[in-house]
């Protein structure tokens, strides 16, 4: 029998303001982060996806008695949000973990790439999202899915050794060559189970299904469903933004409808669905896979050009590696969280200069926050520097203050 | 295909985009298989060039497409110059007489016959639609600006009228960017199906031929080059340096190009406690200007109204990062150019903070900049000019 392991991703940055330096405000707090954006936004994506969706995953786990069952991730920055905002959404998500047929997964609380730099950075904000998904759930995850999908050999045994029993990664081909993505695999160099994202199948529902021009348009729960029987295998990984309900396709596009009816598409088919612990409880490892170069589950390239591949990016990226020094001297939590709140992928995303087939859908994320990647940019450095100015200014200050460690 | 071309400038004498387009468009319209009379005035020089016949006209008084009509009913070139005692209209009236009259007396002598007329903006429109009807062949006007945006919005209705006639005789219009299409159509009723946009473009050649390596220099600059008109908003330049200073004071300011706003301007510089930092050049001989824009450190276009924008690719040819008018007709075709509301002085200093102060934003705009605008050639400015030709000949 084949399997239906699906995942949600459920993110929301913290937004950065259009840096001034003629603002008068001193509180970094306020002055570097778009809270009312941030605020419009969450409403939005709340009202037409998180909680109609969340409903709608609800009815059908109760109606199919537990047989419909998803895993999600949820990031620290959008829980956060979520209790600024609409806290009601966390307890919509609790509900749907109550019933046993949901399973939340783990990430780094700040959607950062902090794996990618410095172990130690990376294992403290997986340990703050572990903190955050108990604090709400009262669960503690056993799977993994690292920012966008990013994995390569060496974080496998990061993450075994952090007792993960799994990872989900991207099904590249580079990666899979001839092998089918729909199978459990460890990754080169350690023993944690991995599945790839199938991601043609997933990208079918994500991408292509609102579009006209897409000739398998529209896509019906009975057609897709005949597409999972004929992909088989053991279990296929349907990996993708939740916000791809109702937020990128509109309820227009009958993607509520889709939802609804395709569990009982599967199960006519045959197949079950299993959240992602019990996919690697269930089936065994097949094959080992080689993830080097790193992969990501991003863009036509499916590797960490969105956000590491221009000079713009690149010199964004040290300078807030950089600060780790100064942010660990002042040892303020109010300052560690901003230095992490900068740290989230988005904002290295905005500042893509990929115009090519992809081009279409950065701006689209990006025009949530900036107009341009040379303004997102601009914002960026010119915050990164201010921030880099005040925890100087704090290390002087406190050294001054105690003449006492001059002598 | 003969073509009667009347236009205002020709290098070496100009002073604005007018004069660099007519001197690249008809030099690669030549090879193109069209012949070309350009008429011209004649201010006591001789122009010539080896791929065309020029045909200097007389003029009477001192007329030029770039002036203002001051609040007091007194008319200014835009270079200060105080030569109007007269209306400029009368001018061009008198000009457009004098072409007709060159243009048919050239005609009875040589024999010719063209096919059709081009016009570039308002000061040759007169005598387009004149010509137009003596001749009976087509006529195609070029819109390189309009009475609106040359004044900032301050225009003199006289002109105004010229203008609209011109799109009424038009056979088709050209314009120069996307954004000046939508101008023409809302603020002087053109019909979008008559125009067709053919771009300015660049020879990047002479602005890569020029080194720095001998030229020390001490401070960050920061360069305004263009008309001192209101249309080319150098006081909101200053208004910016002002701002930038308090934020980097080691940091200068050229302002090049010469206009009646210069005593303005000198003055403000200095009720603003700038006057030291504020370098004003004016007139830049031609041969100097890729120098400038390469001694540069960012080159800013706030202009009010700006159809195009020719400098902005100038200054991206010299591999000198720009900041132009969110609103400037060259946006159409650069993504490599930071942008703003011209008004927006707060921004448009921390825009030139930034680019000051990050040398990897400077390096990738320089870079993809510089790659960006080589696409851009006047043989295919050239290529689509004939295509409008080709279009009225039908």
């Amino acid at each position: 029998m084949t399997s239906i392991a699906f995942y949600f991703q459920v993110h929301q940055p913290f937004r950065l303001k259009k840096f001034s330096f003629f603002d008068k405000e001193d509180d970094p707090w306020k002055r570097y982060f778009n809270h009312e954006k941030d605020e419009k936004i969450f409403r939005r994506v709340a009202s037409k996806c998180y909680f109609p969706t969340n409903e709608i995953i609800l009815h059908l786990i109760e109606d199919t008695d537990g047989k419909f069952r998803v895993s999600f991730s949820l990031t620290g920055t959008f829980l956060e949000q979520a209790e600024m905002y609409e806290p009601e959404i966390i307890e919509s998500f609790r509900e749907l973990v109550k019933t046993g047929a949901v399973e939340i997964m783990d990430e780094t609380y700040y959607h950062s790439f902090a794996s990618l730099w410095d172990v130690d950075e990376f294992k403290e904000q997986v340990e703050l999202h572990r903190k955050k998904i108990w604090e709400h759930f009262r669960v503690r995850p056993k799977v993994f899915r690292n920012t966008e999908g990013l994995f390569y050999n060496e974080l496998g045994k990061i993450l075994e050794d952090m007792g993960y029993i799994g990872v989900v990664a991207e099904g590249a081909d580079r990666v899979l060559g001839w092998r089918s993505p729909n199978y459990i695999y460890k990754p080169v160099g350690s023993n944690i189970k991995l599945l790839p994202r199938n991601y043609r199948l997933s990208d079918d529902v994500g991408f292509r299904f609102a579009n006209p021009n897409w000739e398998e348009y529209p896509l019906t729960a009975d057609k897709y469903a005949a597409w999972l029987k004929a992909s088989g295998g053991d279990v296929i990984g349907l990996f993708m933004d939740y916000e791809t309900f109702g937020e990128h396709m509109w309820p227009v596009t009958g993607i509520f409808e889709f939802l609804k009816a395709l569990p009982y598409k599967v199960f006519e088919n045959g197949m079950d669905f299993v959240t992602l612990s019990e996919a690697f409880e269930r089936y065994p490892v097949r094959d080992e896979l080689n993830y080097d170069p790193p992969v990501t589950w991003a863009d036509l390239d499916r590797d960490l050009s969105a956000w590491l591949s221009n000079e713009l990016q690149w010199a964004a990226f040290n300078k807030i590696k950089e600060l780790k020094q100064f942010v660990q001297q002042v040892n303020d939590p109010k300052m560690t969280h901003i230095w992490r709140l900068l740290q989230t992928s988005d904002h290295f995303y905005y500042m893509s200069l990929k115009y090519n087939q992809d081009g279409d859908i950065h701006a689209y994320f990006r025009n949530e926050a900036f107009e341009t990647p040379y303004d997102a940019f601009i914002s960026y450095m010119n915050t990164l520097q201010h921030f880099e100015d005040l925890l100087v200014e704090r290390i002087k200050s406190e050294r001054g203050g105690a003449p006492a460690q001059q002598q | 295909m003969r073509v009667l071309m009347i236009g205002w400038e020709f290098p070496p004498f100009f002073s604005g985009g007018l004069g660099v387009h007519a001197y690249y468009l008809t030099k690669h319209l030549a090879p193109k298989g069209v012949e070309l009379l350009y008429v011209m005035p004649y201010k006591g020089v001789k122009v010539s060039a080896p791929w065309l016949e020029i045909l200097q006209v007389p003029v009477e008084g001192d007329i030029g497409p770039y002036l203002q009509v001051l609040g007091d009913g007194s008319f200014k070139t835009a270079f200060g110059e105080d030569k109007y005692p007269a209306d400029p209209v009368e001018g061009a009236k008198k000009y457009a007489k004098n072409v007709v009259r060159a243009v048919l007396e050239y005609i009875k002598i040589t024999g010719k016959k063209f096919d059709l007329i081009h016009a570039h903006d308002w000061i040759t429109f007169l005598a387009g639609i004149q010509l137009k009807e003596v001749l009976g062949i087509p006529l195609v006007v070029t819109f390189h600006s309009t009475e609106y945006s040359r004044t900032a919005d301050r225009p003199y209705d006289k002109i105004l009228e010229i203008e609209k006639a011109a799109i009424n005789a038009a056979d088709r219009i050209i314009a120069v960017s996307n954004k000046f299409k939508q101008e023409l159509v809302e603020r002087l009723g053109a019909d979008p199906e008559k125009i067709d946009v053919v771009f300015n473009a660049i020879d990047t050649e002479p602005f890569e031929r020029v080194k720095l390596s001998d030229i020390k220099k001490n401070h960050p600059i920061v360069l305004f080059f263009g008309r001192l008109t209101f249309q080319k908003g150098p006081e909101f330049f200053l208004q910016a340096a002002k701002l930038v200073s308090e934020v980097m004071p080691e940091v200068r300011f050229i302002v090049a190009g010469k206009g009646f706003l210069l005593p303005s301007l000198i003055q403000q510089a200095a009720q603003m406690g700038i006057a030291d930092k504020v370098i004003f050049l004016g007139y830049v001989p031609e041969e100097k200007k890729a120098l400038l824009y390469r001694y540069a450190d960012v080159y800013v276009m706030p202009s009010v109204y700006e159809p195009f924008g020719i400098t902005a690719l100038e200054a991206m040819a010299a591999g000198t990062p720009v900041i132009v008018s969110k609103n400037a007709g060259v946006t159409d075709l650069v993504k490599h150019v930071l942008t703003v509301d011209f008004w927006d002085t707060h921004e448009l200093a921390n825009k030139i903070i930034s680019v000051l102060r990050h040398r990897p934003l400077r390096k990738v705009l320089a870079k993809n900049g510089y790659m960006e605008i080589k696409r851009y050639t006047w043989d295919s400015a050239a290529e689509l000019t004939l295509r409008t030709y080709k279009r009225v000949l039908k």
